[in-house]
């Protein structure tokens, strides 16, 4: 409540005083605001800096509402009197200002163009490049069709940072736009400034991977999108509120955008069967394309066995790791390890996305929680301790940690989404809230190191069937299909 | 009044105007009258492309009383059709209208007027004033002006489809057809204003020229691209950086 009368009265306050001073000082206030906001209400405020409310305002042209002059209203009268009496005008007509000297749905295209001058083969359209599941999921797709002998290019939409844009291959060329397109201030005119840029260049194909801007483009205008290129996109799973109510681009976007769709990838069935049956969607627009696990070899090295070795004289513990932020439900994870003081749970991770966070100094007040910053690789937070990495994420499609996880050990999660593709069916408890069934099974592995061995063995087969090259196998003829079809239309 | 090379030919295009038609070539006529008065002869045709039977008839009728010419196309695009109509004209200068707006007494003379004075300008009415189910107005600006960056152009048409220039500026740059029925691509007249700036022609208006525009709550094609969120087509000046 608090938060949403500050967010109003920080609007009132932009319009009014802040958008009139210069733009350093500009600059200078929103920053310290955004600060005060980020202390006060940890994990609630969505801007990461200021850059994303540095919106550029554009003065009406000079005599742009002039009123209708005494010369036009003489011309009005006779032409009622000679040609048609029903020409009358309203008391007061409404004048419309046409805002002739606004550039900046062109500035932002020239910036884009710039970088972007000839039509690559596939664009991909991301929010960032950064630490998740979805990023992985677009190196892996864009690995493929670079290696496919394609020219590709990453465009970034939102004014975050990209740190994992140095994993794209070196050809690959990273466009950040999301400071020029957030600079316009309206959803509408980056959707508009995107679209020019198809239209113009006529990429071979275009692919949407969690990008709003691109989702707006291709709701707004995909008509005119799908004439000047294929178009793809990758859909994961649904958000949800906290009544449970789906959220998110496949709710939001997808029903009025699918028509110009060529084809959706997933990484699980469930979610393309619920879209089908929810909007009507024929099935043979989704692909599930199993996204590759991580090899043994290329998480270190790691051996199964140290984690299963003899039993240590140290406390059992227990892993946990992911975003901090809503979906992955931390209420839950503070409840299992208050109900399990005889183990030490070690917590890795960080808020990705501003303003989707949970306040982790919550756990401050339990003493078997060690809270952990982000990682860098997963190997290097497995223990030999370990006895299980325990996911509890709300809903999801197949997240990435979870692969890794599963090739070091065994993985309790709910039985949501992909995950039951994945994770041992005797490891999966009902859903997140299933705090028992949480208990049950940490019990279980602590204690019975046969069964614990077994299911990770199990869990390994299934990995070992995701591979980089089965995944390549599978999207290859699904790119070669479309730009085939592309080039005969 | 065939026979005899008019200065202006007034290219009105129709398609399913009915007898609102009759309203618009009254408009025109008026001021085709205006320009005579002033020494300027003046032709008007009306380009009917896959035109109702209401429609036809109005222009049946009024080409009976021999001041109006009538052509009849099969394209379904304006575009296509204010083409036809320009290589069927006679008048060194083109003034552009649709079959149901109105113009001012002045506009046709007026515009004359500026397009004798450079080969490069294209003119529009100053005032544009919307009637019928909504109304409102709104000014037009020339290139020139202070106020004006031709780079609005991506985000908004600055001129609507009410237009006056030499003849050979509509053969050097003709209107392209922009496919419509939900192809994503749409409004001919911002396509053609983008591409007439990108060949360097200089839009201007025309002082105290008036363009009235009627404005339907359904079933216009402006309100139809819009919904369809159509874009003008790929553009030589978005390609000029």
């Amino acid at each position: 409540m608090a938060l949403a009368f500050l967010r109003r009265a920080y609007s009132v306050l932009d319009q009014i005083v802040l958008s009139r001073l210069s733009e350093s000082l500009e600059r200078r206030l929103k920053e310290a605001l955004v600060s005060i906001g980020a202390t006060v209400f940890p994990g609630r405020i969505s801007h990461a800096s200021a850059a994303s409310l540095m919106v550029r305002r554009v003065r009406p042209p000079l005599g742009s509402s002039a009123p209708i002059p005494d010369w036009a209203r003489v011309e009005l009268s006779a032409l009622a009197k000679e040609v048609d009496p029903a020409l009358v005008l309203h008391a007061s007509p409404p004048c419309h200002v046409v805002m002739t000297n606004d550039c900046r749905a062109m500035d932002a295209y020239r910036f884009i163009r710039s970088q972007l001058p000839d039509p690559c083969d596939v664009l991909f359209v991301v929010p960032w490049l950064k630490i998740g599941g979805a990023d992985l999921a677009t190196l892996h797709h864009v690995r493929v069709v670079h290696s496919m002998g394609l020219s590709v290019a990453v465009l970034a939409t939102e004014p975050h940072d990209s740190p994992w844009r140095d994993r794209l291959p070196p050809e690959v060329r990273f466009v950040e736009a999301g400071a020029v397109l957030a600079g316009l201030g309206d959803f509408r005119q980056a959707a508009l400034v995107l679209a020019r840029w198809v239209v113009q260049v006529r990429p071979k194909m275009l692919h949407l991977m969690g990008s709003r801007v691109g989702w707006d483009a291709l709701k707004l205008h995909g008509a005119a999108i799908a004439s000047s290129s294929a178009v793809a996109a990758s859909l994961y799973c649904d958000d949800e509120d906290e009544s449970g109510k789906p959220l998110g681009l496949a709710v939001s976007h997808l029903p009025d955008a699918f028509t110009y769709l060529s084809v959706i990838f997933s990484d699980n069935a469930l979610y393309p069967e619920r879209w089908s049956r929810r909007w009507g969607l024929p099935k043979s627009l989704f692909i599930t394309l199993d996204l590759p696990a991580p090899p043994v070899t290329e998480l270190g090295g790691s051996a199964p066995a140290l984690v299963f070795g003899p039993p240590t004289p140290n406390r059992p513990r227990i892993l946990w790791a992911g975003r901090f932020d809503r979906q992955k439900r931390l209420d839950v994870l503070w409840e299992l390890v208050s109900r399990t003081p005889d183990c030490d749970w070690d917590i890795h991770g960080q808020q990705v996305v501003p303003g989707h966070g949970f306040d982790i100094s919550r756990f401050k007040c339990l003493p078997n929680a060690y809270i952990n910053g982000p990682y860098g690789r997963f190997e290097d937070i497995v223990r030999p301790e370990h006895v299980a990495f325990v996911y509890t994420s709300q809903w999801d499609g197949i997240p990435n940690v979870v692969l890794e996880a599963a090739r070091l050990l065994p993985v309790i999660a709910p039985r949501v989404g992909g995950l039951p593709t994945v994770i041992h069916p005797e490891l999966l408890v009902h859903d997140v809230f299933d705090l028992e069934g949480y208990l049950e099974r940490i019990s279980r592995l602590r204690t019975e190191s046969d069964w614990a061995a077994s299911v990770y063995r199990s869990q390994q087969r299934i990995l070992d069937r995701r591979t980089a090259q089965s995944f390549a196998d599978s999207l290859e003829p699904v790119i070669r299909s479309l730009l085939e079809n592309r080039s005969r239309s | 009044m065939v026979g005899k090379d008019p200065l202006i030919s007034a290219i009105v295009t129709a398609h399913g105007e009915g007898a609102l038609l009759r309203r618009s070539l009254n408009s025109l006529r008026r001021s085709v009258e205006f320009a005579a008065r002033l020494g300027t002869y003046c032709q008007i045709i009306v380009v009917l492309d896959r035109a109702d039977d209401a429609t036809r008839r109005v222009a049946t009728e009024d080409s009976a009383l021999g001041d109006v010419e009538v052509l009849e196309v099969d394209f379904g695009d304006l575009g296509l059709a204010r083409n036809s109509g320009v290589r069927a004209s006679r008048g060194g200068v083109i003034a552009i209208s649709d079959g149901d707006d109105y113009v001012s007494e002045n506009w046709l003379h007026e515009a004359g007027r500026l397009i004798q004075s450079s080969d490069r300008v294209i003119a529009h009415p100053q005032l544009v004033i919307l009637f019928g189910d909504q109304s409102g107005y709104y000014w037009q600006r020339s290139q020139r002006c202070r106020d004006f960056d031709p780079d609005c152009l991506l985000g908004l048409n600055p001129y609507n489809s009410c237009c006056a220039a030499r003849r050979d500026t509509f053969l050097t740059v003709p209107y392209v057809p922009v496919k419509g029925g939900g192809s994503g691509f749409g409004y001919e007249d911002w396509h053609w204003n983008a591409e007439t700036i990108a060949s360097g022609f200089e839009h201007h208006v025309v002082e105290r020229t008036v363009h009235f525009v009627r404005r339907k709550s359904a079933g216009s094609l402006s309100r139809r691209q819009r919904d369809d969120g159509a874009l003008i087509p790929a553009s030589r000046y978005f390609d000029v950086l």
